[in-house]
């Protein structure tokens, strides 16, 4: 063994007794754990959120093909017309009113040029219905007549006890005018799973733990 | 052979390395506590002292240049140097044993310094009055966690560390051929009304019709946490399931292969064998005054595996010791109904102990010795 060597050896061992180091925190890990309410209150502060996989049933109308999930949604659909034009239908819920009715209603109009309402004649564009028991808001919005590019939008609410739900197509005027009796059968064929006895629906968020080094 | 070894070894035995080595802690610790001002004490640790360099990169380039010698070199050149100078220079003599003995401890003492370095995992559980939890979380590591709930009894997790979360980057999961591909990810984001972001351009991941995600810039300071927001899709055997963003308070379903999934991005969970349940905290003050007297957090302990099924009380000096944990009192919340307890799991938690040991008793056995001969020849004259 040359002196070059012995040299190497030893650097390596001594490089090699630093370089070990745990990386439990870099690697991807599996494990089980006992089944619980996913509450994801987080260590430090933030809003308590469960949303169960599936808590609605619905029923695919035919025609409605289905689609990759995005972003928020529970359900994702398309419809295509005769002439091409094409429909999408997406199905949303969120803890608690998200931020109530009319606000909701407002940013669908504001999707299609209209202008924001007040509450009082909101009331006036849409028509309520009932579900299962469930109380059902449904508009119909339709761009401006003068707009480069028409477009409409069917919107339906559904508030249950624990959160609101955003069934809404949009597309092409014509097509959702063929559609409309589709869609609100798809409404109608909203089941609902029984309601959780947790009260999960966004809490605000407390302050942040004090330490009790803090004065 | 031999020879040609120790000929190797003798320069890393030699007191001005050892000086060398005193001189780079002295002023590691100067930058490393100046510097903890701006980025934490967390940044700070990882920075300077757990890591072999301190870099330097020029600006407006990635190049990572190493300036000066990190506490693992320091610490580990002090280490080497201290051992090797005992195994070519000292010759064991009961004269002797004292500094042996201290040198000993002050080995121990590094040793110890470097297991805890690498393998302590602190991290806290937060518990309401009445709550009961099995795991505790990371005060500063995120993951992304994909839980399959399609089990009846139990859920599976895989853990993404967020460390593994970078625009572009494509994750493989060990399980149900499932593959992530990250379009985007913020390090830290808040969130906010859509009608807040500067104008429609500002870079922003929407999280639903009212909230969305700006990127912030990361947090160091110690009371703050940074809340990541990734852009994902889900790809199973080729075929994109969808895409989601997901947040801290804002987790995603999605149905892949016939099973139900949850995804979130969440503060790294450690999940324990056992159960704690808060049954009160107490804020105890002094009499007629504001002032904090004592902290104490009365625990049950729940453990079926080890017919383990008790109460404990944890308070300041006494946390809970068990299954290598230990609990400790660190914080409260809620109008003093929430407890936050610092678990920390640390194999090497005795060495330390037994280090100052060794370096009193060698202490004690150098100077007594001193002593002993000092007075003897007093007696003599």
């Amino acid at each position: 063994m040359n002196d070059r060597s012995i040299k190497r050896m030893i650097w390596l061992g001594m490089m090699a007794s630093f370089g070990l180091t745990s990386c439990d925190n870099q690697k991807i890990n599996v494990y089980q754990i006992p089944k619980e309410g996913v509450s994801m209150q987080t260590g430090s502060a933030g809003l308590v959120l469960s949303l169960p996989s599936s808590p609605a049933k619905w029923s695919k109308p035919a025609g409605w093909e289905e689609q990759p999930l995005s972003e928020m949604r529970l359900g994702s659909f398309k419809v295509v017309g005769e002439n091409g034009s094409s429909a999408d239908i997406s199905i949303i819920a969120f803890p608690g009113q998200a931020g109530g009715l009319a606000s909701n209603v407002n940013r669908w109009r504001g999707q299609v040029q209209l202008p924001p309402l007040g509450e009082e004649e909101l009331k006036q564009t849409i028509q309520r219905v009932e579900v299962e028991g469930i109380p059902v808001s449904l508009v119909d919005l339709s761009t401006p007549d003068n707009s480069v590019k028409l477009s409409r939008i069917l919107g339906a609410v559904l508030e249950t006890p624990d959160r609101t739900w955003f069934v809404k197509m949009t597309g092409d005027p014509g097509l959702l005018e063929s559609q409309r009796q589709v869609f609100l059968d798809f409404v109608k064929s909203f089941r609902f799973a029984p309601q959780l006895t947790d009260d999960h629906s966004g809490t605000p968020a407390s302050n942040r733990a004090r330490s009790t080094n803090d004065r | 052979m031999t020879d040609k070894i120790f000929h190797w070894l003798k320069p890393l035995a030699s007191l001005k390395l050892t000086i060398f080595c005193l001189a780079c802690a002295i002023v590691l610790v100067f930058i490393g506590t100046v510097d903890q001002v701006h980025i934490g004490i967390f940044e700070a640790q990882n920075r300077y002292f757990k890591s072999f360099f301190l870099y330097f990169t020029p600006p407006r380039t990635t190049l990572k240049i190493p300036w000066f010698p990190g506490g693992y070199l320091v610490g580990g050149l002090l280490l080497v140097n201290l051992i090797v100078a005992h195994v070519a220079r000292f010759r064991f003599s009961w004269k002797k044993a004292g500094i042996i003995l201290l040198h000993s401890g002050l080995i121990l003492l590094l040793v110890g310094q470097l297991i805890t370095s690498l393998f302590q995992v602190e991290s806290q559980m937060r518990l309401d009055q009445g709550e009961t939890k099995n795991y505790s979380e990371s005060f500063y590591y995120d993951e992304l966690a994909v839980i399959d709930t399609s089990g009846k009894d139990s859920d599976r997790v895989i853990s993404v560390p967020a460390s593994q979360l970078h625009k572009g980057a494509k994750i493989v999961l060990p399980a149900d051929s499932l593959q992530l591909v990250i379009h985007d990810y913020y390090a830290n984001s808040a969130l906010v009304n859509v009608s807040q972001l500067p104008s429609p351009n500002y870079p922003h991941l929407v999280l639903g019709p009212m909230a969305v995600s700006v990127p912030l810039r990361r947090t160091y300071k110690q009371d703050e946490r940074n809340q990541p927001t990734a852009a994902i899709s889900v790809i199973q055997e080729g075929h994109t399931v969808g895409s989601w963003n997901v947040a801290t308070e804002f987790p995603q379903s999605f149905q892949a292969g016939g099973k139900d999934y949850q995804m979130v991005l969440r503060p790294k969970r450690y999940y324990k064998p056992f159960a704690i349940q808060l049954i009160q905290f107490r804020h105890d003050r002094y009499a007629g005054t504001d002032i904090a007297k004592n902290f104490s957090s009365r625990i049950r302990l729940m453990d079926p595996t080890q017919h383990e099924d008790r109460e404990s009380l944890i308070f300041m000096n006494n946390p809970l010791r068990y299954a290598g944990m230990t609990f400790y009192q660190a914080g409260f919340d809620n109008n003093d109904t929430t407890t936050v307890l610092q678990v920390v799991k640390n194999p090497g938690w005795l060495i330390p102990y037994i280090s100052c040991g060794l370096i009193v008793v060698g202490l004690l056995l150098q100077f007594g010795m001193h002593l002993a001969n000092f007075v003897r020849r007093r007696v003599i004259a």
